[in-house]
């Protein structure tokens, strides 16, 4: 199947109407997340994902990748209206964003993000569709050793890539490996780790683990910090088109969005923050307003909202066309799929073409509905923003209990949560990284099928893991980037900021 | 909001010592699987190697820990915001105790009850309202439209 024919394939089943339903309750529990101080797409992922348990694995990817847009997008609104970001992918935009608020152009802006958000996801979902069949392709050729290579060596570049220093990226990928373990083992059916615990002889489930680590460590943050949230000023509808001036700065920063937000998308780490970081830095560096970004430019929001959406769609490719998640959001999906009986990887677009066709043409369902949920709407999601946290946070903790027992209706899933809410908040406190434990989880199995079954093949030859040429290049990639971020730590100890000037 | 300020060396110091205490229960259970050989191996060789990782990744916690300087602090809530997260912890942890007893609906009413009233200024009629409100739709929708089996608990609902 073409791209073409398979993308009229993909739009003849999102256009069902329970498709078509997932993805805009999708893009609008994500936009309702998004605006949501404190709320990360990834906590609400997991809030999501014990509910798409029970929809065809179609649909309920579709409203997880709408989701995923939704909190991107939701996620600029508080940003730009009360200078306070809905997630990280959104603390570049504060910066020009509420600068253009307090000028009177917070509609005008929204507007410009919304179309720069349709427009960078859109070009991904192209790159997507263009992308995954080729890598595909060059993947079936793969062996363990390879996918070895692919999934540790990307295990450890997320690791290293997620900020911080190594321990931050370390403790919790260990951690994540460690968590990986528990239940039954899948060659010999040996139980491990389960201490008699019946609950735990299937492992941990992956939904309690991200609700847990990322959605009650966040109702933790928000409560702590109730007392200093703002309001958000009003928007009308009849505010929220730019001027022609506006119009035409932006094209450009968007163009530049998406690409840098594609790429981004591609590689192990925190791709939709990194990719706002990096298309803002480009817009200071080229733009030809250079000297107005920080002061409250079209160019310093256009340019990261495009970039984060982008991101967003392309971290698919890594998923659909190896199977291997780089994000944790990458990795809730897997999770999601594999509920289902369904492997992502090389083997997707022939063995389900329905899935894989169905959740590329609903990226671009998700899009439209991006824009027609936030455009007309951004009075309700203003409103939303006027709830009052004593009734919301109850409220999410509840469905964060529910959804948690849903999944096999027990108790000890639930007791669970908390445990893990307090290490999400303690690793939270201290700046470790949270990605790469919840990555560490899903990849941990796949790490441990790809490194048994190399050693079986090889007959206990462990230079089947470096001996191929592609094994050699990821791990070479691995090096390098691990090697680059200790010499530049090493670096700044031995010349410290300053010391070299003058 | 009210911070108290603790060292982030001391947070590294005990979050690496206790990874290393559980790398070294957890490669002392890994050790007793069957090791196969490296031609077939058993179920312990990917724990261990997952052991030994946990056990250096505790001890480079450790090292940043020592390294890191006195002055570099982290901020938890203090006075009235630490109140609100440990009664939120402490209300979780009652309410998942109390879940399977009391059933979804009355252990969800009383836990909505009790932390809106700490989350806000609203009075008790008021609170109650939104509690009896907010834990019956949440009951409607999940319970008895999309046949989430919560528990019934005594009152049998």
């Amino acid at each position: 199947m073409d791209p073409i024919e398979g993308l009229l394939y993909g739009l003849s089943l999102a256009f069902t109407y329970q498709n078509l339903l997932a993805a805009f309750a999708g893009a609008f529990a994500g936009t309702a997340i998004g605006v949501l101080p404190g709320f990360g797409p990834t906590a609400g992922l997991a809030l999501l994902l014990p509910f798409t348990f029970a929809m065809g694995p179609s649909t309920g990817l579709i409203m997880m990748a709408s989701m995923l847009y939704g909190a991107m997008y939701g996620g600029s609104t508080t940003a730009i209206l009360m200078n306070m970001p809905g997630e990280a992918a959104s603390v570049m935009t504060c910066i020009d964003g509420y600068k253009l608020t307090k000028k009177g152009r917070a509609g005008a802006v929204l507007f410009i993000v919304a179309a720069g958000s349709f427009i960078g996801g859109t070009i991904s979902v192209v790159g997507v569709m263009l992308f995954v069949p080729t890598l595909a392709e060059l993947a079936i050729i793969f062996g363990p050793g390879e996918f070895f290579a692919l999934t540790a060596g990307g295990l450890l570049l997320l690791s290293r890539i997620s900020a911080g220093t190594l321990a931050a990226g370390l403790l919790p990928m260990a951690i994540g490996l460690l968590l990986s373990t528990v239940g039954q083992e899948a060659v010999s059916g040996q139980y491990r780790f389960t201490f008699g615990v019946n609950d735990l002889s299937q492992g941990l489930e992956l939904a309690v683990l991200a609700v847990g680590i990322y959605g009650i460590a966040e109702v933790m943050f928000v409560v702590e910090s109730l007392a200093s949230q703002g309001k958000p000023m009003r928007v009308r509808v009849r505010e929220m088109l730019p001027t022609r001036e506006e119009i035409r700065r932006s094209w450009a920063p968007i163009g530049r969005g998406t690409i840098v937000g594609f790429l981004f998308g591609l590689i192990p780490g925190p791709a939709t923050t990194l990719s706002t970081f990096t298309a803002y830095r480009l817009e200071k560096a080229v733009s030809k307003y250079k000297d107005e970004i920080g002061e409250g430019a079209i160019e310093g929001v256009a340019a990261p909202e495009t970039a984060n959406n982008a991101a967003a769609t392309s971290l698919m490719v890594p998923l659909l066309g190896l199977g291997i998640p780089f994000s944790s959001a990458t990795a809730l999906m897997l999770g999601a799929m594999m509920v289902h009986n369904v492997q992502p990887g090389p083997l997707l677009m022939t063995i389900h073409p329905e899935i894989f066709w169905a959740v590329i043409a609903s990226m671009f369902v998700g899009n439209i509905m991006l824009v027609v949920i936030n455009v007309p709407m951004i009075g309700l999601w203003v409103n939303m923003l006027r709830i009052p946290a004593y009734i919301l946070l109850p409220t999410i903790l509840m469905m964060a209990v529910i959804g948690s027992y849903s999944l096999r209706n027990s108790m000890f899933d639930v007791s669970l949560l908390l445990v893990l809410g307090i290490l999400g908040y303690v690793l939270r406190k201290l700046d470790f990284q949270l990605a790469p434990l919840v990555v560490g989880v899903v990849l941990g199995p796949m790490i441990e099928k790809h490194f048994r079954e190399g050693l079986y093949m090889s007959q206990g030859d462990l230079s089947v893991f470096w001996g191929s040429p592609i094994a050699v290049g990821i791990w070479s990639v691995v090096f390098i980037v691990v090697a680059l971020g200790l010499m530049s730590r090493l670096w700044k100890r031995i010349f410290p900021a300053g010391e070299g000037e003058g | 909001m009210s911070v108290t300020r603790l060292q982030k060396r001391k947070g590294y110091l005990a979050l690496g010592a206790g990874g290393l205490v559980l790398s070294a229960g957890y490669l002392g259970m890994s050790v007793q699987l069957p090791f196969g050989d490296l031609a077939r191996p058993g179920a312990s060789l990917f724990p261990i190697a997952v052991g030994i990782i946990l056990a250096f990744a505790s001890l480079s916690t450790l090292w940043e820990g020592w390294r890191t300087p006195v002055a570099e602090q982290v901020e938890f809530p203090a006075g009235a915001d630490a109140l609100r997260l440990l009664v939120l912890v402490g209300a979780l942890f009652v309410y998942i105790l109390a879940l399977p007893w009391l059933g979804q609906l009355v252990a969800s009413t009383l836990f909505l009850t009790m932390l809106m009233r700490v989350l806000s200024d609203a009075g008790w009629p008021r609170v109650i309202a939104y509690a009896l409100a907010v834990s019956c739709i949440l009951y409607v929708v999940f319970v008895r439209l999309l046949n989430v089996p919560m528990p019934r608990g005594i009152v049998d609902f």
